[in-house]
């Protein structure tokens, strides 16, 4: 184990220093404010598959999860240099069809029968900034504030209180949030990348349906770090395995979750 | 096969800690104690009580899982209408020791209460013990969520080797509903009674819908249990929800009485011919175990001559009680004529409570 640890430090530190040059073939897996040339797209199995539509704006949304989660994202670049990017990020979720697909009686059950699921939206704005710190490798930040509509009849015992699905729907039960993202990206060596990413789920204010039944603290912070390697198979093509810590403050207690991740990128390019 | 799927997909959600706990060892039980105590005199002849509490879901909301209802989750305000109709109850009724089943502990169908420092803070007890008999960190079934239930003993007097005993899983179920399914157990401690008569406190709960021998392999272990602290010398109260009813009862089949609207047993083509739960006759002499090795605190003759002023439980909320699953049995003699079903207690839950006298010394 001790060997694997010093091979893996000493792998990531030798292709820091021994790139000197952007490699072509290097693909983002990270959100970043970086936007793909007209035309380009990549997607991957858990991230939102991204379109290239103009040199300065890209389109992104889920290829499966769109039909039962819509979900759009929308990036204008309006600044870039060699070492950075800035872009503005505008999306809107509507999660109505999937709460009612998993509201049911029996095995699947993850929402109660008994509860109605209202028709709702969640719009977010943010901005995220690029910082290519070395060739080959880029540091990214974003602030997004999200806010959600015609939530107000939405019932706190619809919650599901599991790690991944509550910070991405607190914000349905709680009105409003920010959520905040540092993530480093790059090459090891020319088979293997890094990614690694660390976010912050805020929900500071408050919601008295929801505070009358669960406290109030609860649901209003959640933290999620992740490092994945990635195999580089072919130019466009990289496969990738790692793992996410968790932590949240759920309506039953602070609890920190350990999960797996797998995933691949797949980018098209013209 | 998407069972399997959800079940690999909840796996790995829940990887960190186990997304079920499976109870496989013997335990210690959780400990509960006020600050700053000082334990209640010693007594020769104490007060015990009984009572399945149905996590403050009452007896008027209709469950899904036990009362033909479509309730799943219930409202924080429910739960503490309730606790606190059965807290003003135990403060009216003032046993020196309680055994307690379905106690819930920061579940999401009751709101994510602490029912045991709920009822703790609220009451004169000043010692409690919990051991948990269902905790899963997320039921994938019915918005169930997460729940730890279990059974409590609360006592006026400090309480030592608490421990938490598995019993044997039902075996009339497939593989996947067995794993997310209720392991009932049994728990124990030793009372101290400063200046008095130590002895052992046993509480249970054994399984409500078996249809195979599940109960009688559940009791001979609970027995075993009883038996070997008994062993030791020092007198033993133990009591609980057995989800059986005495062998000499008239009525042993109450199919139709907790029959959903939509169903219907006992017919020619019916599949199952009677409801799960509610056939009491293959088992009507499995309680006999207990009744030849322990002092009841109902004798069968009194239970015999008046047998309605003794039942405790019913799962229709507008009828009145109408089977008997609860009791208490010692290892030495009770007061005579001291046990009492407490049978006005109707809107508190879907049984009713039972206490009696003992004779520790």
């Amino acid at each position: 184990m001790r060997a694997i640890v010093i091979a893996f430090i000493f792998l990531v530190f030798s292709s820091v220093l021994s790139f000197s040059k952007d490699n072509e073939n290097f693909i983002n897996y990270s959100k970043s404010a970086n936007v793909l040339p007209k035309g380009d797209f990549r997607y991957s199995l858990f991230g939102q598959t991204e379109v290239g539509l103009s040199n300065k704006l890209t389109i992104s949304a889920h290829p499966i999860m769109l039909f039962v989660s819509p979900s759009i994202d929308l990036k204008y670049n309006f600044m870039k240099n060699e070492k950075y990017s800035i872009s503005t990020i505008h999306g809107a979720t509507c999660p109505t069809l999937l709460l009612n697909l998993v509201k049911t009686k029996g095995t699947g059950g993850f929402i109660s029968p008994e509860f109605e699921i209202p028709f709702m939206l969640s719009i977010r704005n943010g901005i995220i900034g690029t910082y290519k710190y070395a060739p080959n490798h880029i540091l990214s930040g974003s602030f997004v504030f999200e806010f959600a509509l015609f939530n107000s009849s939405l019932d706190p015992g619809t919650s599901i209180d599991i790690p991944l699905i509550s910070p991405r729907s607190a914000v349905y039960y709680r009105n409003a949030g920010f959520d905040l993202a540092l993530s480093a990206e790059g090459k090891i060596c020319n088979k293997f990348d890094y990614a690694g990413k660390a976010e912050l789920f805020l929900f500071p204010f408050s919601n008295e349906r929801y505070n009358s039944e669960y406290d109030k603290t609860t649901n209003s912070l959640f933290s999620e770090f992740s490092g994945m390697i990635f195999w580089n198979i072919n130019k466009s093509i990289k496969l990738g395995a790692g793992a996410r810590l968790c932590y949240g403050y759920y309506p039953y207690g602070e609890q920190w979750h350990l999960l797996p991740l797998l995933d691949f990128v797949k980018y098209v390019g013209k | 096969m998407p069972k399997k799927i959800l079940f690999l997909l909840l796996l790995i959600l829940t990887s960190c800690d186990p997304l079920v706990d499976t109870i496989p060892e013997v335990r210690e039980c959780v400990n509960f104690e006020k600050n700053n105590v000082v334990s209640a005199p010693a007594k020769d002849t104490i007060s015990v009580m009984t009572w399945n509490i149905r996590f403050g879901c009452g007896s008027e909301i209709l469950w899904f899982g036990d009362a033909c209802g479509s309730r799943t989750v219930l409202k924080k305000s429910e739960v503490v209408e309730y606790l606190d109709l059965i807290i003003e109850e135990i403060n009216t009724i003032k046993p020196d020791i309680l055994f307690l089943q379905e106690v819930d502990l920061f579940s999401k169908r009751s709101a994510y209460i602490d029912q045991m420092q709920y009822i703790l803070d609220r009451t004169y007890f000043k010692y409690a013990i919990f051991g948990t008999d269902w905790n899963i960190q997320f039921v994938p079934s019915d918005g169930n969520g997460r729940v730890n239930e279990g059974d409590a003993i609360f006592s006026v007097w400090p309480l030592s080797e608490r421990t938490l005993y598995p019993l044997p899983l039902r075996n009339d179920l497939d593989a996947l509903t067995k794993y997310f399914y209720v392991r009932e157990t049994v728990i124990s401690c030793k009372v101290q009674m400063p200046g008095g008569t130590n002895f052992y406190a046993v509480n249970t709960h054994l399984s409500a819908y078996s249809t195979d021998d599940t109960k009688y392999r559940q009791l001979e272990r609970y027995v075993k249990i009883c038996d070997s602290l008994s062993a030791k010398g020092l007198p033993l109260v133990t009591g609980g929800d057995y989800n059986l009813i005495p062998p000499n009862s008239d009525s042993t089949d109450y199919c139709d009485e907790d029959k959903c609207t939509s169903e219907h047993f006992h017919g020619a083509g019916d599949i199952p011919l009677h409801k799960e739960g509610s056939n009491y006759l293959p088992e009507i002499d499995w309680l006999n175990l207990l009744y030849d090795k322990y002092i009841p605190s109902l004798p069968l003759s009194t239970y015999k001559a008046n047998q309605s002023s003794y039942f405790t439980h019913t799962t229709d909320p507008n009828m009145f009680w109408d089977r008997t699953l609860d009791y208490l049995f010692a290892n030495r003699p009770w007061v005579e004529n001291s046990h009492k079903a407490h049978q006005d207690l109707r809107k508190h839950s879907d049984h009713a409570p039972i206490s009696a006298l003992w004779r520790v010394k």
